[in-house]
């Protein structure tokens, strides 16, 4: 892989889109790579439709059809969203929740790229022992930790506090995050490291100037899955922050939303999830752009 | 309004405006908001009367004493959403009162949060919580006020029935204030059913059932799904005919702990439960149905055309859950209840009874912690609740008036007129009975031979 | 309220890290180029092994102390909660743990590679991977609430709520109780009907992690194979999939591990009723509800370490063959 990497400096700059002229062998192709995902779009799509529906449909008629028959018999409210936004608060809930996740994105990606750097670069006496300890505390189920830093986090006086949520967060994640990007660094040509230590370059410059640009990709995907994560966990907040409404998180106010003995819980439960989500979708959507090749002939000429 | 697609026009205008306000408002409402209004709405669109709350400010002065405590106290509830607006509207005039702020959460997890709290030496001033299970446990433990001490035994005896304050005892002292209540009975469609309303012993029942089942409408309408806590509404069922068998001294008995559930007694009431439950033609669709069903959704079989079931033995919730799916039923003139039939005379006299019930920390006690209490046993208080339609309340000396609808009422004069109010295993129980219970409930409706094995794991679970 | 941690999160902090690196960096130079290679590593996962000592190591430690205690913590009871652990009462869920462990890491690789290579060439790559990516970032309790209704279930001749079952009824055959079979039926494929969500909640992670490894695949070798004729299966199996395997093998790792604590999807969909419990949703009982029962949480979560040592053993192999670049 690497010497047939450096035998093609040469090459054009690689357009945005990997599309090349279609010969008409490969037409037969193309359809199946189209039906393919669109399928699967089309297949993992119908629970969020389903959701979407549930959100905008009455009590009796969710109780009385399918949900499809909202495209035979249409009856659209909004009274669904209404309620769910004010159960929600969403006033206090979204700054409580940002609060939390933010940080815990940002310090869960800067400290995962140092270890998948460490580990990926260099080669060190007890490499394998850091490398097994990450492997086995991915497997401790989060709930072990409670109890225990309940008690720590109150002697420090951490209780109550946001900190206290994005520091678990970020313990947590951090070694799932450090086994992807070791997993994804490795991959990366050693060409452009030596190239650039050649030229001089201190670790750090390597460090940041070379491998966090070339792991755009691999950073914006930590980075949305750690708020994903953070973003809908309930139960961590509830004992960390504990009981005071000022720091509630939205999942909070959702799981609301289903406790309600009247009714009513799905359409209101659907209606508020679709409104938790949005801020999750932002991210996502906005994070997408890092999603290009960063290796180019041009980046191994440094 | 071009987002609201009309088929029926009693919808849109109105649902477009009610998106518009409450949009509005939500984008600037803060977490205290809830407990600060004047008037509360409760979820069926009751309007609490201003000469509740008047009364009840009142009564919040008294126990003051008129002093202005000032800072805020917490409350971790059970309850959300709505039903969490109701409870703090009926807190909200001893802020008015006393200026002290109340800061109340809900959560499904509240005994992991609370205890979580205690844990780290940081517990809230109250809980609102479900049942008496946790309760004792801090009681014994001596973390709680005691309540006795506070509104005085006497006056807890004239507002509270024994059974309840029982229950929330720990050696004789009370530490647990019983608040929003459900009632349990059999619940019939008044234009179909024709059976027995005040049979005298449930083999009566039992046989006008055994010949409603051969005209092809099953008599029993039963759905246990509920996603993680699926089983949750066999507890009620279960208990209730415990009762109804048994007698409330044996109930009190199989509630503490003392009578196992490996005993024939609770086996039999199991057993009658799964007469029904676990039979092809007694209930509606037959087991796997009733496995299937949501518990939120069962019900509505009494209202299908076809009909599908004729009666539902459940919690007075009952009526929010089929209006909610049913607009056009009318309580009680579509829907009514009878008490569960009972064996004997015991269980004649005394009605089983879940709820809420509302302790304070020691370690926060505060002159406005005090005052508070005082100003949530009150009839006063309690009235508020009443008025939300949402629940009967404990307290006998909350006028049947300030309920808001008929229906309301007669579920609380049910609880009234009971002479012994008898909390079961669901209400007293640490969270790993009931669960292992809800789990036995969906085994045994799966597999009925397996009851006594799964009796046993009930037993397990509850460490003794 | 809000300000301060937040600051103290995205600024502050961070901060510090990099300028502790530096520093080290700056006193790292002045030793010899040996000396460099041995502290050097330690330097920079330094940060790492504070917050994962005291956030992980420590409550772990802790925890796991409890094996040999009784259910409230205290006491010796000897090997009584493993005894337990391998018991009678735990053989299912750990036969359950075995479906989960078989199906999850297999659909998600797959899944996880096909689509990711596919959506790279189509136009509306972006639109795809957010729709593919949508339902992880869904709570758990709105899948849940979505999912239970696709499967919900009416008897034959009712109407049918949910949609598998109404497609069901539209071509004539019987509707099928999804997660809720009896025992006298194949319970097993109730836990397929779970594995079915998570893979549905789960394929993000796993597209996201190879999306990105796709993207590194250097643009220069592909369009070499291709000029030596290789069509594209050929140009897949000899350049992509070699390139992205450290990925791959990351997906696996983390799928075998998710299926191995699997908790969420099993917690609200069914709680482990209907035959569908499992090793972790009965270890979170026994910590959380009362009386509750440490001894055997712990003997669980040794359990769990003990059936992951393998997945540690080969994932330590694979990187020794890798070699360190």
């Amino acid at each position: 892989m690497s010497a047939a990497a450096s035998t093609t400096d040469t090459a054009a700059p690689r357009p945005l889109h990997r599309r090349r002229r279609i010969h008409p062998k490969q037409r037969f192709g193309r359809i199946v790579l189209h039906a393919i995902v669109t399928v699967a779009c089309l297949v993992w799509f119908t629970p969020i439709l389903q959701l979407l529906a549930a959100a905008l449909r009455t009590n009796p008629d969710t109780a009385a059809s399918g949900w499809w028959n909202i495209f035979v018999d249409p009856l659209i409210t909004l009274d669904n969203f209404a309620a769910a936004a004010t159960v929600m608060r969403l006033g206090s809930t979204v700054p409580a929740t940002l609060a939390m996740s933010i940080p815990a994105v940002i310090l869960t990606v800067l400290l995962a790229a140092y270890g998948g750097h460490a580990l990926s670069r260099w080669d060190f006496r007890g490499k394998g022992i850091v490398y097994a300890a990450l492997v086995g505390l991915m497997v401790v189920p989060p709930q072990v930790t409670l109890a225990p830093l309940v008690q720590l986090f109150s002697a420090v006086g951490l209780t109550g506090n946001p900190a206290a949520v994005w520091l678990w967060s970020l313990g947590f994640t951090l070694p799932f995050g450090v086994f992807l990007m070791r997993g994804y660094m490795a991959s990366l040509p050693e060409e452009l490291i030596e190239a650039a230590k050649v030229d001089g370059a201190s670790e750090l410059r390597v460090f940041f100037q070379i491998i966090l640009p070339l792991s755009a990709p691999i950073l914006a995907s930590l980075g949305i899955l750690q708020f994903l994560w953070t973003w809908n966990d309930l139960l961590t907040p509830l004992i960390f922050v504990g009981p005071a409404s000022a720091n509630a998180p939205i999942t909070l106010q959702l799981a609301n939303l289903l406790q309600s003995q009247s009714g009513g819980a799905t359409n209101l439960l659907s209606a508020g999830s679709l409104i938790a989500v949005l801020v999750p979708l932002i991210v996502i959507v906005s994070l997408q752009r890092y999603f290009v090749a960063g290796i180019t002939a041009g980046a191994v000429k440094g | 309004m071009s987002l609201i697609t009309t088929r029926r026009h009693a919808v849109s205008t109105v649902v477009a405006l009610g998106v518009v306000t409450a949009l509005g408002l939500s984008g600037c409402a803060s977490a205290g908001d809830s407990s600060g209004g004047s008037t509360a709405t409760g979820g069926t669109g009751v309007v609490i009367p201003q000469a509740l709350i008047d009364a009840a400010v009142a009564k919040a002065k008294e126990v003051a004493a008129d002093e202005q405590f000032g800072g805020s106290l917490s409350v971790v509830g059970i309850v959300g959403g709505e039903e969490g607006d109701a409870i703090t509207a009926a807190m909200a005039p001893f802020t008015t009162a006393t200026g002290t702020a109340i800061d109340y959460t809900a959560s499904q997890d509240q005994s992991k949060v609370v205890q979580a709290a205690v844990d780290g030496g940081n517990p809230p001033d109250l809980v609102d919580g479900q049942g008496s299970g946790l309760m004792q446990d801090f009681a014994r433990q001596g973390q709680l006020l005691s309540i006795s001490e506070i509104v005085g035994d006497e006056t807890l005896r004239e507002n509270f029935n024994q059974g309840l304050l029982d229950v929330a005892s720990v050696d004789g002292t009370v530490y647990g204030l019983w608040g929003e209540a459900d009632s349990f009975a059999v619940w019939y469609n008044t234009a179909t059913y024709d059976g027995p309303k005040d049979a005298s012993s449930w083999t009566e029942l039992e046989e006008w059932a055994t010949q409603q089942a051969a005209t092809g409408v099953a008599p029993w309408c039963l759905g246990l799904e509920a996603g993680g806590g699926s089983g949750w509404p066999g507890e009620s069922w279960i208990q209730n005919t415990f009762l109804k068998m048994w007698g409330p001294e044996k109930m009190a008995a199989w509630a503490s702990g003392e009578l196992p559930w490996t005993s024939p007694e609770v086996k039999a009431a199991f057993e009658r439960f799964g007469s029904i439950a676990t039979s092809a033609t007694l209930v509606n669709g037959g087991p796997q149905t009733v496995v299937s069903t949501s518990f939120a959704n069962y019900a509505d079989g009494m209202f299908t055309d076809p009909q599908q079931c004729q009666l539902s033995l459940w919690g007075n919730y009952i009526g929010g859950l089929v209006t909610a799916n049913n607009p056009a039923v009318e309580i009680p003139a579509d829907m009514d209840f009878f008490p569960v039939p009972a064996d004997n005379a015991e269980g004649g006299e005394s009605e089983a009874v879940a709820g809420h019930v509302l302790y304070a920390f020691k370690e926060k006690d505060s002159p406005a912690l005090r005052a508070f209490v005082k100003y949530w046993a009150s009839a006063e208080a309690r009235a508020l609740i009443a008025a939300s339609g949402r629940w009967s309340v404990a307290n006998n000396k909350v006028p049947l008036d300030a309920y808001p609808n008929e229906a309301m009422r007669a579920s609380a004069e049910l609880l009234n007129q009971a002479k012994y109010l008898s909390p079961g295993p669901s209400t007293t129980q640490g969270s790993a009975v009931i669960s292992a219970w809800d789990q036995a409930i969906i085994a045994y409706v799966q597999d009925p031979s397996s009851l006594d094995a799964q009796l046993a794991k009930i037993q397990a679970a509850s460490g003794k | 309220m809000l300000i301060v941690p937040f600051l103290l999160g995205t600024v502050v902090i961070p901060a510090v890290v990099i300028i502790f690196t530096t520093a080290g960096e700056r006193l790292l130079v002045r030793f010899s180029p040996t000396t460099q290679r041995r502290i050097r590593p330690w330097f920079w996962l330094a940060p790492i092994i504070i917050v994962v000592g005291v956030i992980l190591l420590y409550p772990i430690v802790s925890s796991v102390m409890l094996a040999f205690a009784g259910p409230d913590g205290t006491g010796n009871v000897g090997f009584d909660n493993f005894a337990w652990a391998f018991g009678e009462s735990m053989r299912p869920l750990l036969l359950n743990n075995i479906i989960w462990l078989v199906l999850l890491p297999a659909a998600l690789v797959v899944l996880g590679i096909v689509l990711a290579v596919l959506i790279d060439r189509v136009r509306y790559e972006a639109v795809a991977r957010v729709i593919l990516v949508l339902p992880t970032a869904i709570s758990f309790v709105a899948a849940s609430v979505t999912w239970r209704a696709l499967y919900a279930y009416a008897p034959e001749g009712r109407t049918q709520l949910g949609l598998f079952n109404a497609l069901r009824q539209l071509v004539g055959l019987e509707p099928v109780p999804w997660i809720a079979r009896p025992p006298s039926d194949a319970q097993w494929l109730n836990t397929v009907a779970l594995v079915v969500v998570a893979a549905w909640a789960g394929l993000g992670i796993a597209l996201l992690v190879l999306s990105a490894a796709v993207k590194a695949v250097p643009t220069e070798l592909l369009e070499a194979a291709r000029l030596d004729g290789a069509n594209e299966f050929r140009a897949f199996w000899n350049v992509t999939l070699p390139a992205i395997w450290p990925s791959v093998l990351t997906v696996l790792t983390t799928q075998i591990i998710a299926a191995i604590k699997i908790f969420d999807v099993v917690y609200v969909m069914t709680n482990g009723n209907n035959g569908t419990n499992v090793v972790a949703n009965q270890m979170y009982g026994e910590l959380f509800n009362r009386p509750e029962q440490l001894g055997h949480a712990a003997a669980i979560a040794i359990v769990l370490l003990v059936v992951a040592t393998p997945i540690i053993w080969f994932n330590i192999r694979s990187v020794r063959q890798q070699g360190t670049l």
